[in-house]
């Protein structure tokens, strides 16, 4: 038997040692050794002791006191408290997840908000400078069937007319497209002040829901605010001008009251 | 005999019979006396919750046995900790009290064999518990693992290599024997690299 052949035999030997002294591998491996050489034999029966060493070794470990009695009150505690009780991690990572997910939630509320925001901050702006351009009529009545039976067919949403003060005369509309969206810009006047009602879609600009009546006003300074609300599922700007008298001010609390 | 009791008796042979073996078990494959004690805790709170799915209760031990494995999987991929070579102080000095060994030596070989155990990949560590430290059988080894007989026996083997070289030296160099992941069963020191089998 040559170097490498033994060599071979060695390896046998340490993959072979694990088996049950019946299994036949094993038999015919031992058979195969006492035929060989005297060393091989000693190499063999220190291998066994060697293992068998390592079986004592690894055996030398004692549960700590009172393991049994703690797992045998494992069924009372999980039928009260279910598993997490065995891991206080696992409630500082539930915690964790729940700040998480409040955390989140926050922040996308906080987001949506700050985006309806930014909606209606468009709308009141582009309506101001609408408003402040006079724009030219395309109708010319102060009857408003007359102005939706003119209109209706350029926008896409039902066109109605919301609660507004009964002092204010209708003079006109057209339709206009601002920021993109169509909407009905129609003309009130009140005396000689001039007020601005436009209708528009919500959804146009990303407003999915009514909104709440709001009064926006650009800066302390501006000389019109635009009061922005839903009125039966249709979304409004109207566009009110600050130089009202002071003699007016129940008007003016009518028309905010809207 | 009711059922709940039934099963309460059931659950409380196998904390008597297993307990010792699923404690050390856990405590050769984690390393720390604490980890050992909560895998071990974790692996009854499973089988009391799933006692109903083990039909034949002839198997439990083999059964609790692979709860302990995932457990232990889980306990490394959760906690992405890492084996220590600590080991039961108590156990210690219940041995060097009986006088089976000088103090120094059993310590030694304790913390040696700790030691290189932690430093055993998985896939040696595991099929090498079950048959030196559990009983089991290669063959009851290689179908618990779902791997074939000649794997088992080389891993086997390859263990004990790693293990002996470790604890022939007096100052185990555990990073010279690590193996990198694209290296496999072949012919290299199964040095710890990643999960069980």
């Amino acid at each position: 038997m040559n170097a490498e052949q033994i060599e071979q035999l060695r390896r046998r030997m340490g993959e072979l040692a694990t088996l049950p002294h019946d299994d036949p591998q094993r038999q015919a491996l031992v058979q195969q050794i006492s035929e060989v050489n005297g060393a091989l034999e000693r190499e063999w029966l220190e291998l066994i002791h060697a293992d068998e060493q390592l079986r004592i070794d690894l055996a030398r470990v004692t549960p700590p006191p009172g393991l049994e009695e703690r797992l045998l009150a494992i069924p009372g505690q999980a039928g009260l408290r279910g598993r997490w009780t065995f891991r206080p991690s696992h409630w500082l990572s539930a915690l964790a997840a729940v700040l998480v997910i409040a955390v989140a939630l926050w922040g996308l509320t906080s987001v949506k908000e700050q985006r309806v925001a930014r909606a209606i901050d468009l709308v009141a702006t582009v309506t101001m400078a609408s408003h402040a351009s006079e724009p030219e009529l395309d109708i010319t009545s102060s009857d408003w069937k007359a102005i939706v039976a003119a209109s209706q067919q350029s926008v896409h949403y039902p066109l109605d007319l919301p609660t507004l003060d009964p002092s204010l005369r209708l003079t006109g509309a057209k339709v206009i497209e601002l920021a993109g969206n169509t909407m009905l810009y129609t003309r009130w006047e009140h005396g000689s002040e001039r007020y601005s009602l436009y209708q528009f879609c919500g959804k146009d600009f990303g407003l999915k829901r009514p909104l709440p009546r709001q009064e926006l006003k650009p800066s302390p300074k501006a000389d019109c605010s635009v009061i922005v609300w839903t009125e039966n599922h249709c979304d409004y700007a109207l566009v009110i001008e600050e130089s009202l008298p002071a003699s007016e001010p129940a008007q003016r609390s009518a028309l905010r009251s809207i | 005999m009711k059922q709940s009791d039934r099963r309460k008796s059931l659950f409380e042979s196998w904390v008597r019979d297993y307990g010792g073996d699923i404690y050390r078990c856990a405590l050769r494959l984690c390393g720390d006396s604490n980890c050992a004690e909560e895998l071990a805790q974790e692996v009854f709170f499973e089988a009391w919750r799933s006692m109903d799915s083990l039909r034949d209760s002839a198997k439990a031990r083999a059964w609790l046995l692979s709860i302990l494995r995932h457990r232990y999987m889980h306990w490394l991929r959760d906690e992405k900790r890492r084996p220590k070579a600590t080991f039961n102080a108590e156990a210690e000095a219940e041995l060097v009290s009986s006088g089976q060994a000088s103090p120094a030596e059993l310590l030694a070989r304790q913390e040696s064999l700790q030691a290189a155990l932690s430093d055993l990949d998985d896939r040696y560590k595991v099929p090498f518990l079950l048959v030196f430290l559990e009983g089991m059988t290669c063959q009851q080894t290689a179908t618990f693992l779902d791997i074939p007989l000649g794997t088992v026996l080389s891993r086997i083997h390859r263990a004990r290599q790693f293990l002996r070289k470790h604890l022939d030296s007096e100052r185990p160099q555990s990073g010279h024997l690590r193996i990198h992941p694209e290296e496999t069963d072949s012919d290299q020191p199964p040095g710890r690299i990643g999960g069980a089998s």
